[in-house]
């Protein structure tokens, strides 16, 4: 290659090419130049290079070019517009760098990579617009969610308030009955009130399981007829035992409240009726042994049923304890075998 | 000076009041009043100088049975047991930040009630 040769590339070359001083005042240009911005050589020569370019590009240079040429002399790839006299900018890319004093320009042509930023403009504005509005979505949405928490927190306030209400009102009733009691002398007058009293308090002891639920609704029955039996224990005599085995199963107010008036009832007609010596024991089991099943059984150790067939007598607890069991879908059987056994099948609550 | 056979009972519902009544009564106890509110509850303490005051949480008016029982404790020094069907955290820590001498929750047997208030004659002879 000959020097000569240089000098033909810069004659011909499809880029812009410039020789400044290091104010950025032109010296020398290339035809591309001339193409370029409309001005014959010796309009360029002598211009500062920002005064090539239309009143936005020059801010542009300011802000990015000029302290770098000043500094270290040379910028990269700076998209401008140049003002082409003939009124139409065109899109440049800028590459300087610097040799000594000198600065060495390109101006590379660049309508695409125009095209392109401002279509990245464009999907940028696009973008944010959107993303507003996501936001504000974003805010009503979370407003909703807190209304929406607030209400249901509200609501179980309600509902606890409506099982603490209704407690109360049962031992409303607990108190009429008391008071009523106090006035009548006949003992089976005072034991029907008893008895009254014992099933009012085991629907009472549902609301106060009721009250300590997590989610209002389901509870225990372990628990529940732990509660119950010992409260039961309390009403019988110190002789007599009373043993509960109970398996963990979450039940609802619909299970529990018959399950509770079951065990109730068939513990005190074995409280009434077994020890006639007023010894024994009284044991209450309630298992899940498969899959949606539940069963109950109450057993004595007692003289069992006076009827020589060994069939329960007929009285106002066995109807409720027939009637319970229909009530939830079970099965109910009693066994004499050293004391009466009653054995109740049931399909396990829906509950869980 | 307390009277060790005077019992108050604070309760808003009559028929409450009246079933706590007979506990007490069967106890060979006097009952010197019964009271819904928290200003009546104090205004009958005052009076009577009652050993033991059965205090339920719930009282008609703004003032509850912690605000009565505070009053009290300043002005007569009566036993207080707690009568409350509630089991909130937030009435526990409450009633236990008023130096309750027993806390009793609904429903309430006979049974509880007879063995507090013994225990509470038994512990304090000479009111």
């Amino acid at each position: 290659m000959s020097p000569g040769d240089g000098e033909s590339l810069a004659l011909t070359a499809p880029v812009g090419l410039f020789e400044a001083d290091r104010d950025m005042i032109l010296r020398l240009v290339n035809p591309a130049m001339t193409a370029m911005t409309g001005r014959a050589p010796s309009d360029l020569a002598g211009r500062f290079f920002r005064d090539l370019l239309t009143r936005s590009s020059q801010l542009i240079y300011a802000l990015k070019a000029e302290h770098a040429l000043v500094g270290a002399g040379s910028v990269q790839e700076i998209l401008l517009e140049l003002a082409h006299t003939d009124g139409r900018p065109r899109p440049v890319l800028l590459t300087v760098s610097a040799d000594g004093d000198t600065r060495r320009g390109v101006l590379f042509a660049a309508p695409e990579r125009r095209a392109y930023e401002l279509e990245l403009v464009a999907a940028r504005q696009t973008m944010l617009q959107s993303l507003k509005a996501l936001e504000s979505a974003n805010e009503k949405l979370e407003q909703l969610v807190a209304d929406r928490t607030a209400a249901l927190a509200q609501r179980d306030l309600l509902l606890r308030e409506v099982y603490h209400r209704v407690k109360n009102n049962l031992q409303v009733v607990d108190g009429l009955l008391l008071l009523q009691s106090r006035k009548l002398a006949d003992p089976a007058a005072l034991a029907a009130i008893e008895g009254l009293r014992k099933r009012v308090y085991a629907i009472g002891l549902v609301h106060h399981q009721l009250m300590g639920s997590a989610n209002l609704k389901t509870f225990d029955v372990g628990a529940f007829l732990r509660d119950l039996v010992a409260h039961l224990q309390k009403g019988a005599p110190e002789s007599i035992a009373l043993r509960i085995d109970a398996a963990p199963l979450n039940v609802d107010l619909d299970f529990a409240v018959p399950l509770g008036l079951l065990v109730t009832e068939l513990t005190t007609n074995a409280l009434k009726h077994a020890f006639p010596s007023g010894a024994g024991e009284v044991r209450v089991v309630l298992e899940a042994p498969a899959e949606g099943e539940v069963v109950l059984r109450i057993a004595d150790n007692g003289v069992g049923f006076s009827d020589a067939t060994g069939t329960p007598t007929p009285s106002l607890g066995l109807t409720i304890v027939n009637g319970l069991v229909r009530q939830l879908h079970g099965r109910i059987r009693a066994v004499q075998d050293n004391g009466v056994a009653w054995e109740a099948r049931f399909p396990a609550p829906d509950a869980a | 000076m307390l009277h060790r056979d005077r019992v108050l009972i604070v309760d808003d519902e009559f028929i409450i009041a009246q079933t706590l009544c007979v506990y007490v009564e069967d106890l060979g106890l006097t009952v010197c009043g019964t009271a819904a509110s928290a200003d009546e509850a104090v205004a009958l303490a005052v009076d009577q100088r009652p050993f033991i005051v059965l205090m339920d949480m719930r009282l008609q008016g703004d003032r509850d049975g912690v605000d009565a029982s505070q009053e009290i404790h300043e002005r007569v020094g009566s036993k207080v047991v707690f009568i409350t069907g509630s089991r909130e955290p937030a009435t526990l820590a409450r009633i236990e930040g008023d130096h309750p001498s027993a806390v009793l929750f609904k429903p309430i047997s006979e049974g509880q009630l007879v063995a507090v208030i013994r225990r509470l004659l038994e512990e304090d002879p000479g009111a």
